[in-house]
């Protein structure tokens, strides 16, 4: 995983599987298994994560206490799958990168790379 | 989505599990299991797009761990988790040094693939297909505590199935012994409404059987403990194929009706794949209540139990006889109470079948031999060539041990690539090998045939085993300091000891020899197909359909009401347009109709000294016409015959001393008279092989059942089985119409059988095709191998001897002089594997006798043709290297370098 060097006070850049994860987990905790799955969707099948992927990233982010192992739901009690959710940390993580893309995004936009400026609103899928 | 038991991964799971070693120890404990949760959930959704679509995905799979674990210890020092394990790192690196080096050399590498991966998939294919029939491992839960309970008699000392009500209520109570006693009767249904009436082969279970087993049904439920009393609701269970197939897969089947037998049933559960009882075969199982009595025709129920927690088979056969013991002092019965503990729960193979796969496991074990002993020579070859490598190396101050473990991780490199292959491969060979398997094989055993974890571990394991040692030579050589030989600069390609010239004409020899073996069953086979072919069967099966189908026993209940449907059936059928005679029959060869013990007496005195089996036949009157069966004697049977007129075959005539038309005869000497009317040609009526089927009697359909009373009786079904025969010039093409007639006389009714009347001849052979189909392939693939390594070692030898044979030449050799010299070398290689392999399958080719008609496992003939055969291709094979032996410059190869 690359950490593209920035300047101290920022965190560094999430690579695009590190934050479709983190984004699959702002709803509520997920199995692995469903995290791929929505990330498929979200993506329209542009992206498919696969285990090794996947567990990767989520160890590292286990490691960087940016995801907490969380307990199954009642009503599907699997033993044989963990659960993941997201910490304040990461949620912190995530918001400040969607944020230095939502920059960048405005700063192409002024440029006219992307057409007439627009005002900055969520846009939806 | 809840999974409904542990749906095994089997192999893709297994191969998953070693890949995650590539993690550090602490990634693992944290997110192996959920990893391998989530593989499983990829291989089910993937599984059901089509088995293309699931490699790939697993694939893919396979790649991501691979990378994900080096990607993850690559920056694992950045993060702060330890690496972990270093050697797997390590073996990482090796893989990849050793990948570039097999590139640079892809031509071996597909031949070393292709050879062994080929070998492998044979092997791992057969050995499932043995595992299941021949070991059979239970697949049902603790299946080691289930066993089959059987009646002993008290004289004889054999086992008998079917256990009275009685003894089964008595034995439910004995707790101590058995923790579950449980029934099942197998029989079959008719399952009509909707699609093609079909006759199902199907069991009926007692409720609590399914969960003795072990195997939770995959939707839906299994049998609850009221089901089969009377009052209850009728149901089924199903299987999976059965779902897949005639219910499209739909889980909103489960609950609706389907009707079996006439009456609606409930669709309760479908059964998973991995579920079959008591053989393969069966796909509806239906409830029973063991302690009722049978219904009309079915026949006492067979017993399965369960052992109490914590008895040893010793404990509980020690119990039973004293049980046995006591009940027969208390309440005795005739028969006696001693049962017996068998560990087999449902039926076994019959001897043709252990045979045949045996035959089959050995065979493609010399295969495996045979691609292993091909490899380990282009493997040494090329070992040779780096002798020279290694030198210099160890010279220049490379570690021993760092050199060594270079060529372990290449050869497990080239093992395992061929391992991979041939897992792909192996699903596929065994598919096609089950399809064409023999019907005999459904039936002998409940283990699924799938690929089995130990049959790929064994190939795979051989295919390392031999990557590696194959790979070695060169490091051992090299170690014993011969640098000097290295840095010499000799520019001719390193010459190989005396020893490893020896190792590769052993080589080569050992090949020809495996390739004799495989080759002189081939060749028995053959002999014995050409007999069988040349066999007089009685009757001229061309241009004849033959239609089987099955009536039900509840709406044709009498031989009456069966002969009128058939006739009046006959009538529609020839009607069609391009038909040009009917006939129906009970029987038709290779199906006898019924067959029984008799002994024979005319009005002239006995004709056989004991009790002797015959084939009996209802026929009509048309049937010896368009079978073309030769009346010997006498004529055949018109429609306004008597029922006690009857044809004999020619071999019961001979029995009673010969003219018999006209006489009278009994089959009992309890059984009412007939009357002879005329004698037919004998007819192989139970097929190509069997023995005793020219005895045979042709009765009109009216005729009294019991002029045949010792009837070998089969377990019940729900329909009569009755052919139609019908001849015309397209057989195949009229399946179609007659099938529609049928059905437009009767919507209900299933057809069991369709086919031309040669092609049903045929099957009655299938398992000796299916054998001689595989034995022929194996021993192509062998001799190919075999020949290829003829060829390529006199390649080796004229390089080697370049110089030599420029000398030769120029001292006057003649073209044919060096041309004896490079074939007399090839002749010497095959002639001496011909001998050993001669000699091999003069000493096992006796496993071969079951399989062959009239020909002696011993058979000179094809022994020699063998040799000979061998002989001629090592000729071929040495063509090549002759014609480059004799564009040997004599010039250029006197030269000294």
């Amino acid at each position: 995983m690359r950490r593209s060097q920035n300047h101290d006070d920022e965190p560094p850049a999430l690579t695009p599987a590190e934050f479709h994860v983190l984004l699959s987990l702002v709803d509520g905790e997920r199995h692995g298994y469903a995290i791929i799955q929505d990330v498929r969707e979200r993506t329209d099948g542009q992206m498919v994560l696969r285990t090794g992927t996947l567990y990767t990233v989520i160890k590292r982010m286990l490691d960087s206490t940016w995801l907490t192992e969380a307990d199954a739901p009642p009503e599907e009690p699997d033993e044989r799958r963990r659960y993941y959710a997201l910490t304040s940390t990461g949620r912190t993580v995530l918001r400040s990168e969607a944020r230095r893309m939502e920059s960048l995004v405005a700063l192409a936009h002024r440029k006219r790379v992307l057409g007439r400026p627009k005002p900055s609103r969520e846009r939806s899928r | 989505m809840t999974t409904s038991g542990d749906a095994p991964l089997g192999l893709a799971g297994c191969l998953y599990r070693v890949l995650l070693l590539l993690y550090p120890a602490a990634f693992r404990a944290r997110c192996a299991a959920p990893m391998l949760a989530a593989f499983a959930q990829v291989c089910r959704e993937s599984r059901e797009r089509g088995r293309i679509a699931w490699m790939r995905e697993a694939a893919a799979e396979y790649a991501s761990v691979i990378a994900g674990a080096w990607r993850y210890r690559r920056t694992a020092g950045a993060s702060g988790d330890p690496a972990g394990d270093p050697l797997p790192w390590i073996v990482l690196l090796d893989c990849r040094y050793a990948v570039k080096r097999l590139a640079a050399a892809p031509g071996l590498l597909l031949f070393t693939t292709l050879t062994l991966g080929f070998a492998i998939a044979a092997t791992t294919a057969v050995f499932s297909v043995a595992d299941a029939v021949l070991l059979r491992p239970s697949p049902f839960v603790d299946g080691s505590r289930l066993m089959g309970l059987m009646n002993l008699s008290s004289q004889g000392g054999h086992t008998f199935p079917g256990m009275s009500r009685e003894k089964l209520r008595q034995w439910r109570s004995e707790s101590s012994i058995f923790a579950a006693v449980e029934a099942f009767r197998p029989t079959s249904v008719v399952v009509t409404g909707g699609m093609e009436p079909e006759e199902v082969p199907a069991a009926r279970m007692s409720p609590g059987l399914v969960g003795t087993l072990g195997v939770p049904a995959l939707h839906g439920r299994t049998f609850a403990p009221e089901h089969g009393r009377p009052g209850a609701d009728e149901v089924v269970l199903v299987s999976e194929q059965f779902w897949r197939n005639r219910l499209g897969g739909d889980t909103a089947a489960i609950g609706r009706t389907i009707e079996v037998n006439g009456r609606a049933h409930v669709i309760r559960g479908v059964m998973p794949d991995r579920f079959h009882f008591p053989t393969l075969r069966e796909a509806i199982w239906l409830p029973l209540d063991a302690e009722a009595r049978p219904a009309q025709g079915e026949g006492a129920s067979q017993i399965v139990v369960r052992l109490a927690d914590g008895l040893t088979i010793e404990q509980a056969r020690a119990r039973l006889a004293s049980a046995a013991e006591r009940l027969q002092r208390e309440r005795p019965l005739p028969t006696g109470w001693t049962v017996a503990l068998t560990p087999n729960t449902a039926f076994g193979p019959d001897d043709g079948t252990v045979r045949a796969v045996w035959v089959l496991f050995g065979a493609v074990i010399l295969v495996l031999l045979t691609a292993c002993a091909n490899v380990a020579n282009v493997l040494l070859s090329r070992a040779v060539e780096r002798r020279r490598e290694f030198g210099i190396r160890l010279v220049l101050g490379a570690g021993r041990w760092r050199l060594l473990r270079e060529l372990v991780v290449e050869g497990l490199l080239i093992g395992g690539a061929a391992g991979v292959v041939g897992l792909l491969a192996a699903t596929w060979a065994l598919d096609l090998l089950v399809r064409l398997a023999p019907e005999s094989l459904m039936y002998a055993t409940s283990t699924k045939i799938a690929i089995d974890p130990r049959a790929f571990g064994f190939g795979l394991a051989l295919a390392l085993v031999t990557g590696v040692v194959c790979n070695l030579p060169p490091a051992l050589r090299g170690f014993r300091a011969e640098p000097t030989d290295a840095l010499s600069g000799r520019t001719r390609t390193a010459a190989a000891t005396p020893g490893q010239q020896r190792l590769r004409a052993a080589l080569v020899v050992a090949e020809v020899g495996l390739a004799v073996m495989l080759l002189v069953g081939a060749s028995l086979m053959v002999r014995s197909f050409v007999r069988l072919h040349a066999v007089d069967i009685g009757f001229d099966p061309d241009r004849l359909l033959a239609v089987t189908i099955g009536l039900d026993g509840n709406r044709y209940g009498d031989e009456r009401a069966r002969h009128a449907f058939l006739r009046g059936l006959a009538d529609d059928v020839a009607a069609i347009p391009g038909v040009t005679g009917v006939a129906f029959a009970s029987g038709l060869p290779p199906s006898p109709g019924t067959m029984g013990m008799a002994e024979i007496t005319s009005d002239a005195g006995p004709c056989t000294t004991e009790r002797t089996p015959i084939v009996s036949n209802l026929v009509s009157g048309a049937y010896f016409g368009l079978m073309g069966i030769r009346l010997v004697d006498g004529r055949s049977l018109r429609a306004d015959d008597p029922p006690d007129a009857v044809v004999v075959s020619e071999a019961i005539a001979r029995l009673c001393g010969g003219s018999i038309v006209g006489r009278s005869l009994r089959l009992d000497l309890k059984a009412p008279p007939l009357h002879v009317v005329g004698v037919a040609a004998d007819v192989k009526t139970r097929g190509l092989t069997a023995e005793g089927g020219e005895l045979a009697v042709y009765l009109p359909f009216d005729a009294d059942p019991s002029v045949l009373p010792m009837v070998a009786t089969m377990h019940p079904r729900q329909v009569v089985p009755r052919r139609l025969i019908v001849r015309t010039e397209t057989p195949e093409a009229m399946i179609a119409q007659v099938k529609r007639v049928i059905w437009a006389r009767d919507a209900d009714q299933p057809v069991l059988r369709a086919a031309p009347a040669s092609e049903l001849m045929a099957e009655s052979v299938r398992r000796e095709r299916f054998v001689f189909a595989l034995l022929s392939l194996f021993s192509a693939v062998a001799l190919l191998l075999a020949s290829a390594g003829i060829f390529g070692a006199l390649a080796y030898i004229v390089a080697q001897r370049t110089n030599e044979i420029g000398i030769r030449l120029a001292l006057g050799a003649t073209a044919a002089d060096v041309r004896r010299l490079i074939v007399g070398q090839g002749l010497a290689l095959a002639a001496a594997g011909s001998g050993l392999g001669l000699l091999a399958a003069y000493a096992f080719s006796r496993v071969l006798a079951g399989l062959l008609y009239e020909v002696d496992p011993r058979d000179p003939v094809a022994f020699i043709v063998t040799a000979l055969a061998v002989l001629g291709v090592a000729v071929l094979a040495a063509w090549v290297p002759t014609a480059r032996a004799l564009r040997v410059d004599p010039a250029s190869a006197l030269r000294v370098d």
